[in-house]
């Protein structure tokens, strides 16, 4: 079910309405039935696969909390690591690594005849093993009891807002609250209900409707790349994907607030970053943050001199381009913010330079920018088409319909600008967050006008879906 | 949290709730009743789908009806007024244009007319080889507007539709506002972006265009058939119109699977055969072109002992 489509509205009613007319621990047999109906929806053998990394998961955490012998406990860590990175890596890269050791063996002269399977990506499978993982790692680690409790555990890996694409929850967060009763809090689900108007807005509005410039631009639809055609590409997909991922957070943190849980923030404004470090704080967090612990500061983030901490902030982001997806062009991405991490790391140190109010907005806008050039990798099918749209900037050409394609543009993407510059300012989680009651009611409405208004006509699947 | 004089997060909740479906209710009532008033297109689908659905196969005076139905190639294409004063001793012509429309639309959209008792003598469904092989429908709209309920598991099948894009089809079905958002969209955009008319025509998607000989005979094979079927089902005659094309679009082959499964494929003007000036895009004929073209059908039409 996506989050923007009338049957994910129905359930998501059905389920608040039924769920705070049970009991705490019904309440979490019914979260766990309707995940996994929820699920399920796509393709039930998908939930079958979900199912088994649970439970193998589960035994093993408890193993390894049960054992004092660091050897077995070692040893039941790298199984599961082995576990889940073996499904995940199956499921999501054989073909890409089959098909990239074919490209190098005939490079060498040798013919090899690799198999290609045809695999269809579970949806959700690289955010459930990443929170499968951090589980194992917090329990092995000890900052973390087992849980002794499948109901809770397999309640914590598939709540249902953050099972197909995240935020990615820490189990420190999210476990305990699965495992206390949760009580009914008006100020916490009206806040929900707003988030998921936000979220639709950000959704249905803003990003659905960039999305069509983009993909038209990407596709050569308004002309080969040119100056214009590459600006209009790379401008209509930032946006896209801002307001689609945040909004889909948005929509995820609010349907999971209207059942008392919190989930963490996952956007803070990404495209008011004055560096790159700076954006990976405010964009996809719970990666961002993941990646830090788990992957940066196990492999000697910053503590083993000046050459390994560039190493590690490349290979980090290498892994976390990849994560995204099994093709070239996503390396390439976390490649290249991996290196621009390293080489402001460089340049910068610590210390701020270039202070004051003008050279802060300076400094946004050329970020901005950076990242813009790193979305025509993540946007392009091939690092072929994508070296071709860049190369489109040193070239011109002109189309009757280009004025209105950048005022179409604007008309989607500046509604975003000014609610990111409004939450920016007043600190808020979304907008009228501090404002009186009477205002928030407003705002959601003025949201569903304009949803209803405005709102692309044909649903288009979340881009993080695909990850 | 209550505020000084004001409301708590409670009655805020609520107010919102239902406030949310008000607005719902507002939108699901109001937009056939607005896009019937703003659009003039809206307007005229609605007239002729009603006069459609009213078609018998003969008139009170014993003239068979003929229901021509087609995308944007037929409406720019065939000059319904010459068509009537052209035919109008013989047979009485009636057109179901809906733009952008693709093969899947038109199969669900007669079906449903059919079943809903629409009986002309023969139609003619003017569609483009490539469209005749799309598997591209209008989405929601195709949902409310041609697809009926009893053949929403074929529709299913049909498209290759996921289980999440099937339930918006069935909500869509009963919903106005689910089928209408696009349009309403359309006409707030078209007052907001100069220009947005052609600009929509370059961003809009239409799914690929399919050009390859293969494919195009291949599905011509697969869904000739299903006219076929829905002919004899109906007893009414039915038959497919190729457009005229600039480029070479294969219709002769589909003209030969039409024959052998039943359907008459019209090819009144062989691809390539019209110059480019009878052209306004390259695609849609202009009105020296069309005239020229409406009558051919005309001609066509009369020579049918229908």
């Amino acid at each position: 079910m996506l989050f923007d489509t009338p049957i994910y509205i129905l359930f998501l009613c059905i389920v608040v309405v039924a769920y705070w007319r049970l009991g705490f621990r019904n309440q979490n047999r019914f979260l766990l039935a309707a995940s996994y109906l929820f699920y399920g929806w796509w393709d039930w053998r998908f939930l079958l696969l979900m199912i088994g990394s649970t439970v193998i998961d589960y035994f093993i955490a408890i193993r390894i909390a049960d054992t004092e012998d660091p050897r077995v406990r070692k040893s039941l860590l790298a199984l599961s690591l082995v576990i889940n990175f073996s499904i995940l890596g199956f499921f999501k890269y054989f073909n890409f690594f089959a098909d990239s050791l074919g490209h190098v063996l005939a490079g060498v002269g040798i013919k090899a005849s690799l198999p290609v399977l045809l695999i269809i990506l579970p949806p959700g499978i690289s955010f459930y093993t990443f929170q499968e993982v951090a589980y194992i790692v917090d329990v092995y680690s000890g900052k973390l009891p087992a849980s002794r409790s499948f109901l809770d555990y397999g309640l914590f890996i598939s709540l249902f807002p953050h099972l197909i694409a995240g935020p990615i929850q820490r189990p420190a967060h999210l476990l305990p609250q699965v495992q206390k009763p949760r009580h009914w809090d008006s100020d916490k689900a009206f806040d929900g209900l707003l988030l998921i108007m936000e979220g639709l807005f950000r959704k249905c509005v803003i990003a659905d409707n960039c999305a069509l410039v983009a993909n038209a631009a990407f596709s050569g639809a308004l002309g080969k790349p040119s100056l214009v055609v590459t600006l209009l590409g790379m401008y209509a997909f930032a946006w896209q994907i801002y307001g689609d991922f945040s909004g889909y957070s948005d929509i995820a943190r609010g349907s999971a607030q209207l059942m008392g849980f919190h989930f963490m923030v996952n956007f803070r404004q990404p495209y008011f970053a004055d560096s790159i470090q700076d954006f990976w704080r405010r964009w996809h967090m719970s990666l961002s943050t993941w990646l830090r612990d788990y992957l940066y500061i196990p492999l000697g983030g910053n503590r083993k001199g000046e050459a390994n901490t560039y190493r590690n902030l490349l290979l980090t982001m290498l892994l976390g381009g990849l994560w995204h997806g099994a093709n070239w062009t996503f390396v390439f991405w976390g490649g290249q913010h991996g290196a621009s991490l390293a080489v402001e790391r460089k340049l910068m140190g610590d210390t701020p330079v270039f202070s004051g109010a003008v050279w802060k907005w300076l400094k946004r806008i050329f970020i901005f920018h950076v990242v813009c050039i790193s979305w025509v990798f993540f946007r392009a099918q091939s690092l072929g088409a994508a070296w071709e749209m860049l190369k489109g900037l040193g070239k011109w050409s002109w189309r009757p319909e280009f004025p209105a394609a950048f005022l179409f543009l604007a008309v989607f993407s500046i509604p975003l600008l000014l609610l990111d510059i409004y939450l920016e300012t007043s600190g808020a989680e979304y907008c009228f967050a501090y404002s009186p009651v009477r205002w928030r009611v407003a705002f959601g409405l003025a949201c569903a006008v304009v949803i209803a208004l405005m709102g692309a006509n044909q649903a288009n699947a979340f881009i993080y879906f695909q990850f | 949290m209550q505020e000084k004089g004001g409301w708590n997060a409670r009655t805020g909740f609520i107010v919102l709730v239902v406030g949310l479906a008000l607005i719902l209710l507002a939108f699901e009532l109001g937009s056939p009743i607005v896009l019937d008033h703003l659009s003039r297109t809206e307007h005229r689908v609605e007239v002729e789908l009603k006069a459609a659905r009213a078609l018998r196969p003969t008139t009170p005076d014993g003239r068979p009806t003929v229901l021509l139905a087609g995308n944007s190639l037929l409406l720019e294409g065939v000059q319904l007024d010459k068509l009537h004063d052209e035919l109008a001793s013989k047979y009485e012509v009636s057109r179901l244009g809906i733009e952008q429309t693709h093969f899947l639309d038109w199969y669900f959209g007669l079906r449903r007319l059919l079943q809903e008792g629409a009986r002309p003598s023969a139609i003619v469904l003017a569609l483009g080889t490539d469209q005749l092989a799309s598997k591209f429908t209008l989405g929601e709209e195709f949902a409310h507007r041609q697809m009926s309920a009893r053949d929403l598991p074929l529709a299913i099948q049909e498209t290759n539709l996921d289980r999440t894009t099937a339930s918006t089809y069935f909500f869509a079905h009963w919903s106005n506002w689910l089928a209408d958002k696009g349009v309403i969209r359309q006409r707030v955009l078209i007052i907001l972006v100069p220009n947005f008319r052609a600009l929509a025509g370059r961003i809009a998607d239409h799914g690929a265009h399919i050009h390859e000989q293969e494919v195009l005979v291949g599905m011509a094979k697969k869904r000739l058939p299903e006219l076929a079927e829905l002919s004899r089902t109906y007893g009414v005659k039915i038959v497919l119109m190729v457009p005229p094309a600039l480029r070479e679009d294969y219709s002769r082959d589909i003209q030969q699977v039409g024959a052998e499964v039943g359907v008459p494929v019209w090819v009144l003007s062989p691809p390539g055969e019209y110059p480019r000036s009878l052209y306004s895009d390259g695609y849609h004929l202009n009105q020296q072109g069309s005239s020229d073209y409406t009558s051919r059908l005309a001609e066509q039409i009369r020579q049918q002992n229908w």
